[in-house]
């Protein structure tokens, strides 16, 4: 455990233990009541001692029913739960808490529930004290990463790394890393990270991500190998298949990369992905009329999705139906207006309409969106 | 009631107009025809008579290859003039077409020849010739061609071989064209919003595009000429967003006779005119000075010497290193108009060599204008020669290592077309130049278009998205942006700004150098506007330059541009600000302020008194005075009292900030000082001033 990390853990800890419980935590010693069973005698009349025995018992009873009830909170939140009834489940989960503080798989499902009612803040308080009160789960410790993956990515890693120290195993927490070092562009690490965990277990999805790292990183050929190695392991995903089609497309075999876009759309007939992605290879074949038909699908199945419409776009474009094709680039704007790559495109579309001034305004804007050829274009045409 | 529909009225006038052209008869000046009016007959006979001998100049115009519109015009007018009297005579109807074919009016030519054929098949054996002429002008090069042949094979002998050598260039012209016409311009030609009815021709753009001179026979306050056109002026537009909008007579050069813009220095401060002195043109150059151009001087030596002839030298061009003039003249050895060149022998004595041609550019035709591109190695020129889709079209040559110039190529079509289009100015990026033309469908006459190159096909970029990780359900978009193809970038840097004095900011006439290091010798020289500080130089790309800059009474400025070879077309927008260092020189502090009858500064004169501050920090031997001076209000005293306080106040604010005291006087000079009346708020308000004096350097 690296010191970062240690430091981590006892700010952690020393979070856990100075956090105020909101449930009543008074608790009753069992272990020191003894009863001798030989030596029972009938007497009516009660001494202390038989009082006290008698109140114990009472307390023991009224205990047990405690204990039952609260689980029977919990049992019945748990149901709620599974039937996405999340402000019904809590409210059950918040009741077995009420019953028994000590309840950790209460804590963790209630902190679930919360997180369900965009309560992550509280969600996390929940699962800290699940965790407090079994640190042998480290369910409550997944929550709690995946919290914090959101916007504290570092301090999401030292969690799944804490995880990763304490049990061996953990695969889990080794491809949650590996998501996290990806979208910190550490793609080095991200292949490090799914390399351990599918030295513990061959997943599909953790094949899947690192072929889309070695993609990331340019070798194509590593990307295919995990690609078709996820698809060996689960035929059944498709966006493995689009992703391998699209490794075959940056090596440059469209026929390959045909074939698995097609094979997308059979495992998912709405994938709507797979029909623009397939429509824009066809675009690029110049095969316009498979591309209008599968970007129209794509329109059709996800009429918000504004690639497809920039997709269309290019095709009139490329027809020379200018003012079709801008309409189509407008409808991708309206959809998503820093869309710079549709950006890019309108301004050139708009030139060909003699609207110098509004191609100079959408390069401007491109390039401001961090696309260095509209500047090119800004030199040459807009100076 | 009857109700007559529209359409049926339509369909009535259209058949009437038909029947009417269909049997129209040709109608004879003869008085039998004209009873009623005989003596309206009498002049129209004689129009046609007077247009007829006009004519005979024309067509011995046109066999020596000459222009010739103000011949074709006059002619023109006698017989519009006719025409007015009897519209329907097939000869008088072929005679306008024929003379409308010489003018900037050729597209009118083919109603009127149309006419003629439709009143009367007895026409002159050259209707063919100027049939064919009509077909080319629409471009249907092969029926042209028949027509040419048709008058080769039906013309007697004599009138034949008379017209051999121009029929032979314009089926030459036609057998071309399609080879011409087969290389596509990605290039749009607009008509600019700037011309008039009138003649509107002659560009001249400056470097940056942002200033255009041109010339118009559009109605002024002259009287018009014999043949009802005004005088020719030079007229000036800025660039008002995109576009040329608004035109402004350019009056310091215009005068009650023809006056013609030649060519356009690249920093716009020059302009080449040509103008008739002792019976012939020779080109003259004026410059702005401030904002008024001056008269204009005779450029290329003295008349009769250096690039100076006896015979016409009208339109110009500079060269970018300043050294050379390229200039049509009729004066060389060949007699028509050809481009040559003179070279600057002694620039301050205007001493030039003499004319030199530039080569084969030159045709036995008649060459229109040349313009240099800033980048030192391209021509544009117009010629009636070469392969011309016909008249005058515009051709690009390059220039060799040895200075030779290449062989020209046609532009293309839409740039050119078979009517007259000429004239080619540019910016020094390329992407955008002026022409002329006389083609169909323009504002009337000569016209200047916008030639919009909009280079290479810009790649279309298609998305295509990928769910990388598969825990994440958003999608990413994996493709790149598709790059352009960049080609035929102009390699060379514009480098434009402004000299200014470091302190005041006003503008500074300063004299420029732009220093090849490697050789040391000066590649070209400038002078920034007095009154904008405005300066612009175009230099090639591939050498290392040092620039320098020297203005009397300022401190020298230098500095190194390296610009490597192949880097394309840049422009460099830079101010570069002059250090006032002479002793005496007196500078006001425009920008120090304080409030009325206070003496301390206020804080918006920071600013200026720290550009002072750097300047003293800069230059350690220079010792000032600063004095403070005021208007004529209040008494004489206390404005002595205010002004040196005030004074004081700017001296403790530099003393403050490092200045050493004894580098620094201060006085204050009240109200005895005055540099404007008094009288005026104005005045008064340039009265209040603080200044300060260069004591010692």
């Amino acid at each position: 455990m690296n010191r970062q990390f240690s430091l981590f853990f006892i700010c952690f800890f020393a979070f856990i233990s100075t956090y105020p419980q909101d449930l009543d935590t008074t608790q009753i010693d069992t272990n020191t009541i003894q009863i001798d069973t030989n030596t029972i005698q009938i007497d009516t009349n009660i001494i202390n001692y038989e009082v006290i025995f008698e109140d114990s018992i009472i307390a023991l009873n009224a205990k047990n029913e405690a204990f039952a009830q609260s689980r029977s909170a919990y049992n019945q939140g748990l149901v709620l739960f599974k039937n996405k009834k999340f402000v019904d489940s809590k409210e059950y989960f918040t009741r077995a808490l009420e019953i028994d503080s000590s309840f950790a798989e209460a804590w963790y499902y209630r902190g679930r529930s919360l997180i369900e009612l965009d309560s992550s803040i509280l969600a996390e308080i929940n699962f800290i004290n699940s965790f407090r009160l079994d640190s042998t789960n480290l369910a409550p410790l997944y929550e709690i990463a995946r919290l914090q993956s959101v916007n504290r990515i570092d301090s999401a890693i030292s969690i799944y790394n804490f995880i990763i120290d304490s049990r061996s195993g953990e695969y889990k927490a080794y491809y949650e890393v590996g998501v996290l070092f990806y979208l910190q562009d550490n793609i080095d690490a991200a292949i490090q990270s799914f390399t351990s965990s599918i030295n513990l277990n061959k997943d599909a999805r953790t094949f899947n991500d690192r072929g889309s790292c070695y993609r990331v990183l340019g070798d194509n050929r590593l990307a295919i190998k995990d690609y078709i190695t996820a698809i060996a392991l689960n035929s059944e995903l498709p966006f493995i298949y689009n992703n391998l089609a699209s490794a075959y497309r940056k090596d440059g075999d469209t026929i390959e990369a045909l074939n698995y876009y097609t094979l997308a759309i059979s495992k998912d007939s709405n994938y709507v992905l797979a029909y623009n992605n397939r429509g824009s290879l066809y675009l690029e074949r110049n095969n316009i009329k498979d591309a209008l038909y599968d970007i129209n699908k794509a329109i059709s199945i996800d009429n918000t999705y504004s690639p497809a419409f920039n997709n269309k776009g290019v095709i009139y474009h490329e027809q020379k139906k200018y003012l079709e094709a801008l309409s189509y680039f407008d409808k991708a704007l309206s959809l998503n207006s820093n869309y710079a790559k549709a950006l890019l495109n309108r301004g050139i579309t708009r030139q060909m309409l003699r609207d110098e001034d509004g191609a100079c305004d959408d390069w401007t804007k491109a390039k401001e969106l961090g696309v260095n050829v509209a500047n090119k274009y800004l030199v040459n045409d807009c100076n | 009631m009857i109700v007559i529909s529209f359409k049926r009225c339509l369909l009535f006038l259209v058949i009437f107009s038909l029947c009417q052209l269909v049997f129209a008869q040709n109608v004879e000046f003869k008085s039998s025809n004209f009873k009623s009016d005989k003596k309206g007959l009498k002049a129209a006979q004689k129009s046609i008579r007077i247009g007829d001998e006009i004519t005979q100049d024309v067509i011995a115009n046109i066999l020596e290859m000459q222009d010739t519109w103000q011949e074709a015009e006059d002619a023109l007018l006698h017989y519009q003039q006719a025409y007015t009297f009897n519209p329907n005579n097939a000869l008088l109807n072929y005679k306008i077409a024929s003379m409308l074919l010489f003018t900037n009016k050729k597209e009118y030519a083919k109603e009127y020849l149309d006419k003629a054929i439709i009143l009367s098949k007895e026409l002159p054996d050259e209707f063919y010739l100027f049939q064919g002429i009509v077909l080319q002008l629409q471009g249907e090069y092969s029926q042209a061609i028949e027509s040419y042949q048709d008058f080769i094979a039906k013309g007697k002998k004599k009138l034949v071989e008379q017209y051999d050598i121009l029929v032979r260039k314009y089926i030459s012209e036609c057998t071309t064209a399609p080879e011409v016409l087969a290389h596509k311009n990605r290039v749009w030609v607009d008509n600019m919003m700037i011309n008039s009815i009138y003649d509107d021709w002659s560009p001249c753009l400056s470097a940056d595009g942002d200033l255009l001179i041109f010339t118009s026979n559009r109605k002024n306050e002259n009287i018009k000429n014999a043949i009802g056109f005004y005088d020719q002026d030079i007229y000036y537009s800025n660039l008002s967003g995109r576009n040329f909008k608004n035109v402004s007579s350019l009056s310091e050069l215009n005068t009650i006779t023809d006056d013609v813009s030649g060519g356009l220095a690249y920093d716009g401060q020059r302009l080449l005119l040509y103008k008739e002195q002792d019976g012939n043109t020779d080109v003259f150059e004026s410059k702005l000075d401030g904002q008024n151009w001056s008269d204009a001087t005779r450029k290329m030596g003295v008349k009769l010497r250096g690039g100076n002839t006896e015979k016409d030298e009208t339109f110009a061009s500079f060269d970018p290193p300043d050294v050379k003039v390229y200039y049509i003249t009729d004066g060389g050895y060949s007699g028509n108009k050809d481009i040559y060149f003179s070279g600057v022998m002694n620039k301050e004595r205007n001493i030039w060599g003499k004319g030199q041609s530039a080569g084969v550019v030159n045709t036995r035709y008649e060459e229109g204008s040349v313009y240099i591109h800033p980048d030192a190695r391209t021509m544009y020129f117009s010629s009636k020669g070469h392969n011309s889709l016909g008249g005058y079209d515009i051709f690009v040559s390059y220039v060799d290592e040895l200075g030779h110039w290449g062989k020209p190529i046609n532009l293309g079509y839409p740039i050119n077309t078979p009517y007259d289009d000429l004239f080619y100015s540019a910016t020094a990026s390329g992407r955008y130049a002026y022409i002329t033309s006389n083609r169909a469908g323009g504002k009337g006459g000569l016209d200047i278009y916008k030639v919009t190159y909009w280079g290479a096909d810009k790649p279309m970029t298609s998305d295509y998205e990928d769910q990388l990780v598969a825990s994440i359900a958003s999608p990413v978009s994996d493709n790149l942006v598709s790059e352009p193809i960049i080609f035929e970038e102009k390699s060379l840097t514009v480098f434009k700004g402004r000299i200014l004095d470091a302190v005041t900011k006003s503008p500074i006439a300063a004299s420029i150098d732009i220093i090849i290091n490697k050789t040391g010798e000066i590649y070209t020289s400038a002078l920034s506007n007095s009154a904008t500080g405005k300066f612009l130089l175009s230099l090639p790309a591939g050498k290392n330059y040092g620039i320098s800059v020297v203005a009397e009474g300022y401190l020298f400025h230098s500095e190194n541009f390296n610009l490597p070879k192949g880097d394309g077309f840049n422009m460099i927008s830079k101010d570069i600000e002059l250090k006032n260092i002479k002793v005496g020189s007196n500078i006001t502090l425009n920008n120090v302020f304080f409030n009325t009858g206070k003496w301390d500064v206020k804080m918006d004169s920071y600013a200026e008194l720290d550009r002072l501050i750097e300047l003293l920090n800069d230059i350690p031997s220079l010792k000032i005075e600063i004095s403070g001076h005021t208007d004529n209000v209040g008494s004489k005293s206390f404005n002595e009292l205010l002004s040196q306080k005030r004074a004081d106040s700017v001296v403790k604010y530099l003393t403050q900030k490092g200045i050493a005291i004894n580098r620094l006087n201060s006085k204050g000079y009240g109200q005895s000082v005055p540099v404007a009346s008094n009288e005026s708020s104005e005045g008064r308000a340039s009265n209040r001033r603080t200044e300060f004096k260069i004591l010692e350097n």
